[in-house]
């Protein structure tokens, strides 16, 4: 008797369990075969195209070879003359990193002064400096970018009448393949870095124009973060510090900095990934400064980004779709390995606090 | 024990410095906006000229016209190709998220936390590792556009709108976002829901999404300026002017009317006030919006 109605309790459960299942799994169907097809699938499928290739030639199977070229050629190469010179994927290495470094400090940096300006100095009229601000953010894209082409026109630019209105020498900025601290030392005639090859030395002028852009375009998306962070922390906190006598600057350092620390470590983790993925801005503003030919990445490679790189080789000049895939890879790996470092690193100091 | 006048005095004048450089910072952010609207009307002298002007001499609304025919389709089909990308797909992509994050929220069903957390796995993975494998997924698809069983002989689904469309549908963390919102409605509601004969999707659609509304009102509205603002994956996937959205339009344009700025600004701003007014009608539900998909995330 009791086995019975045991038995049968084990089955009415078993019948629920499997009947919700079903249900639940017919809801996430459409979803799951979508990430299933377009999101797991081609991590697979794109190891296996970068095992191809594939050019103008025949479709041939080649194991590494995408692989030995990528760490072999691609780092270290001999120029025209035999010199060993950083190769084409190391330098679009070295290109990204000079981007993200060049735009993602400043960005965390200006957005928590201007986010704590907002919440601490003003009363009236944040919501309209808030709008102003973020306006960017959702407006960014090659429609917008076409404007910064004009303003940083070597020849009729805003930019360069201005500089020439302050008594400092004009720019090619978007047109310029030389370092900028190379052109900023030239303005003060003092030397340093001439000796220096300009990969080493820094981004290039039509770089620094590319990190200008993508840090008014990524500005506010910060800002707004911060603000809500900042709007988060208890009122009594700031009290109770300024009863102890703490000023503006402790207060900012004790109380605001501390708290906002795991917002930091989200933003910077974001802001990073964005910027290691970035392809529209570099392809708006660098497309028409090339030689002619009308190619992302110039002048002369020096806003070649690892994604702008896959770019060219898949798709401009779709010459080694293979090798491009192999270089998708190592940019994949690299991202996988930034974000795990980021989190342990900032994960234990906030753990700590 | 009140502040002291110096400390007053010392904190209105912080405030006033606080302002000043609020308002200036916020003007520089403006200008390129400024820039592109005054710019819009300059003839193409007037826009190559240096040092430039910054108030238009003579005002050419003209610009706006020529902007509109420019070939190679006119910019009306361009817009009328983004609005479909756009709203087909968003429209899509919230129905199939609501479902899936609905399912992971209230539904009970074997293997459901593994699949939640492939689902979160996917925001790991960059665009660059599935751009290329998603094109040839997208020109070898089987048994559509010429296509045999093995994805040979057509084109697949190369150049089509469901081309551009289909592989951003899901979106990991739109799911990731409703299903946090969904998991605030209280259980009673459920359980009062169950008595008056109301099954699971009945309580979705007239219980749930009404109380979720500005989640949902978020997705979308992210959804439709990303896809809006899409450039890359329509750049690949297709090849006629009649379906390819603005912009990649506007990479034409930047070819086609190289120095003639104020036809260049004129379809600047044509393309991107849609999204500014999109923006300002509903501002603060989408500020909040980020901030909650911020700092869950």
């Amino acid at each position: 008797m009791e086995t019975t109605i045991r038995a049968a309790i084990a089955r009415s459960r078993r019948e629920a369990r499997r009947t919700s299942g079903w249900g639940g799994v017919i809801y996430i169907l459409p979803a799951l075969i979508i990430l299933i097809l377009f999101e797991f699938w081609p991590i697979f499928f794109n190891l296996w195209i970068s095992l191809w290739r594939w050019d103008v030639g025949p479709v041939a199977f080649i194991g590494f070879g995408n692989y030995q070229r990528l760490f072999g050629e691609g780092f270290v190469t001999r120029d025209y003359a035999d010199r060993i010179v950083v190769g084409e994927v190391l330098e679009s290495l070295i290109v990204t990193v000079y981007y993200v470094l060049g735009r993602v400090p400043p960005t965390i940096a200006l957005s928590f002064v201007l986010a704590y300006m907002l919440f601490q100095g003003v009363r009236r009229g944040r919501a309209a400096l808030r709008l102003a601000y973020f306006l960017p953010y959702i407006t960014s894209s090659i429609a917008v970018a076409m404007v910064f082409t004009w303003i940083f026109n070597p020849r009729i630019g805003v930019v360069n009448a201005v500089l020439e209105g302050l008594g400092l020498p004009p720019q090619k900025w978007l047109q310029d393949p030389i370092p900028a601290a190379k052109r900023v030392l030239q303005w003060f005639q003092v030397g340093g870095l001439e000796s220096w090859p300009d990969i080493a030395a820094g981004p290039s002028m039509a770089l620094v124009v590319v990190i200008v852009y993508s840090i008014w375009a990524s500005l506010g998306y910060s800002i707004v973060i911060y603000l809500a962070g900042l709007t988060n922390i208890p009122s009594d906190l700031y009290e109770a510090a300024r009863m102890d006598g703490a000023d503006g600057w402790a207060l900012l350092r004790l109380i605001v900095w501390p708290l906002l620390k795991p917002i930091t470590l989200f933003l910077v983790i974001v802001n990073t990934i964005n910027a290691f993925q970035a392809f529209d801005p570099i392809f708006a503003l660098t497309r028409n400064s090339g030689m002619g030919r009308g190619e992302a990445g110039g002048p002369l490679d020096t806003t070649l980004t690892m994604p702008v790189f896959i770019f060219r080789n898949f798709y401009e000049r779709s010459n080694s779709v293979g090798y491009a895939a192999a270089v998708a890879f190592l940019l994949f790996f690299i991202l996988l390995g930034l974000t795990i470092v980021q989190f342990r690193i900032f994960g234990r100091t906030s753990y700590d606090q | 024990m009140s502040p002291s006048l110096a400390q007053y005095n010392r904190r209105q004048f912080g405030s006033a410095l606080s302002y000043a450089l609020l308002i200036a910072g916020a003007l520089l952010v403006i200008f390129p906006f400024i820039w592109m609207l005054l710019g819009s009307f300059k003839n193409i002298e007037e826009s190559n000229r240096f040092p430039p002007t910054i108030w238009p001499e003579s005002w050419h609304p003209e610009n706006y016209a020529q902007a509109w025919n420019a070939p190679p389709s006119t910019l009306g089909r361009y817009l009328l190709n983004s609005t479909v990308i756009a709203v087909t797909g968003t429209t899509l992509q919230v129905l199939i998220c609501t479902l899936a994050g609905y399912a992971f929220a209230m539904l009970r069903f074997r293997g459901r936390e593994v699949l939640f957390l492939l689902v979160l796995a996917t925001t790991m993975i960059p665009n660059e590792v599935t751009l290329i494998p998603n094109f040839v997924t997208i020109r070898r698809f089987p048994l559509l556009g010429g296509n045999d069983l093995f994805g040979a002989g057509g084109s697949g689904l190369y150049d089509t709108y469901i081309a551009i469309v289909l592989p951003g549908l899901a979106g990991a963390f739109n799911v990731f976002l409703l299903r946090q919102a969904f998991m605030t409605v209280p259980h009673e509601y459920w359980e009062a829901a169950q008595i008056d004969g109301c099954g699971s999707f009945g309580y979705l659609w007239r219980v749930m999404t009404p109380l979720t509304l500005p989640t949902l009102l978020t997705v979308a509205v992210f959804g439709f300026i990303g896809r809006w603002n899409g450039l890359l994956w329509p750049l690949i996937v297709t090849r006629s002017e009649s379906l390819r959205p603005v912009q990649v339009a506007m990479t034409y344009y930047q070819t086609e009317f190289l120095t003639d700025y104020g036809t260049l600004m004129a379809a600047s701003i044509l393309v991107t006030l849609p999204i500014i007014v999109l923006f300002l009608l509903i501002q603060r539900q989408f500020i909040s919006g980020v901030v909650s998909a911020g700092l869950k995330g």
